[in-house]
């Protein structure tokens, strides 16, 4: 009787386990912020003039990317000016591009954390 | 086979049977609720669309996307479908500005989640008395590499 008991406990645990890591990975909070930042970032590039000064808010971000063991917080925001694309990475590994259609030179691309928030700034160039 | 050995195994797969239930219930609720991630193309779509009414507003457009500061090998990765007319694209009367891609017909047949499909978006305006419509469709976002 006790050994059945434990038996059903056992198997109880791992079906417990398995659903935890399965629900986990399909939680999906980094990728939806990856895409969220990609998005947003591309989409304000398409809607700039040219000589804006873009300051973006990037601290939820920046957190993420820390309890994910990513230190360095200028590789967390990065863009590709060849092939138009702006990239984001709050996981080791994987960073999710997202494409921008104008055709403009972004300068001075870099994550200020100097102050309480965490900010993105970049110049938009004709 | 005892009786209580029966009763042991059926329990026992009562049991399984349970835990399968909770298991696929669990399972279907992660998987609609999170889904497989954010579908942009509809966005994309819309602002691709603004960004042409304001070239046309502003007196920048010359028939191609170039005019608009759009780059056109931007557009050609994203897949994007582009229509510019005086007057419904749909409509064979109308006067075709621009045309980028060969299925913008597809919008007017369907659009929306199906990733075979463009994530399209309409806008009409009226500009120094003609009515432009301008239709966009874009089948590709952002990935992971």
């Amino acid at each position: 009787m006790i050994e059945n008991t434990v038996i059903y406990w056992i198997i109880l645990l791992l079906f417990a386990g398995i659903l935890a890591t399965f629900v986990t990975r399909h939680q999906g909070t980094v990728d939806r912020w990856e895409e969220y930042y990609a998005f947003s970032l591309a989409q304000t590039i398409n809607r700039a003039h040219a000589g804006d000064v873009i300051r973006v808010d990037v601290s939820s971000a920046v957190s993420l990317g820390a309890r994910n063991k990513l230190t360095d917080v200028q590789s967390m925001f990065l863009i590709n000016q060849e092939k138009r694309e702006v990239g984001i990475r709050l996981r080791p590994g994987m960073v999710y591009w997202y494409p921008y259609v104008r055709a403009v030179t972004v300068s001075n691309w870099k994550v200020d954390i100097s102050g309480s928030a965490s900010v993105l700034m970049f110049e938009v160039q004709a | 086979m005892r009786r209580g050995a029966v009763g042991n195994q059926l329990s026992f797969l009562s049991f399984l049977f349970l835990l399968s239930i909770v298991g696929v219930g669990i399972v279907a609720g992660t998987l609609l609720f999170f889904g497989k991630g954010t579908d942009y193309r509809v966005d994309e779509s819309v602002g691709l669309g603004y960004l042409l009414e304001q070239c046309i507003r502003n007196e920048a457009f010359m028939d191609s996307l170039a005019s608009c500061g759009i780059d056109e090998r931007a557009i050609g990765r994203m897949g994007s479908l582009v229509s510019v007319c005086a007057g419904d694209c749909f409509e064979q009367t109308s006067h075709q500005l621009l045309r980028v891609g060969d299925s913008i017909e597809t919008c007017r047949i369907v659009s929306g989640k199906n990733p075979a499909y463009p994530g399209c978006a309409e806008r009409y305006f009226i500009h120094e008395g003609t009515t432009y419509h301008i239709v966009v469709g874009t089948f590709v976002g952002g990935k992971s590499r």
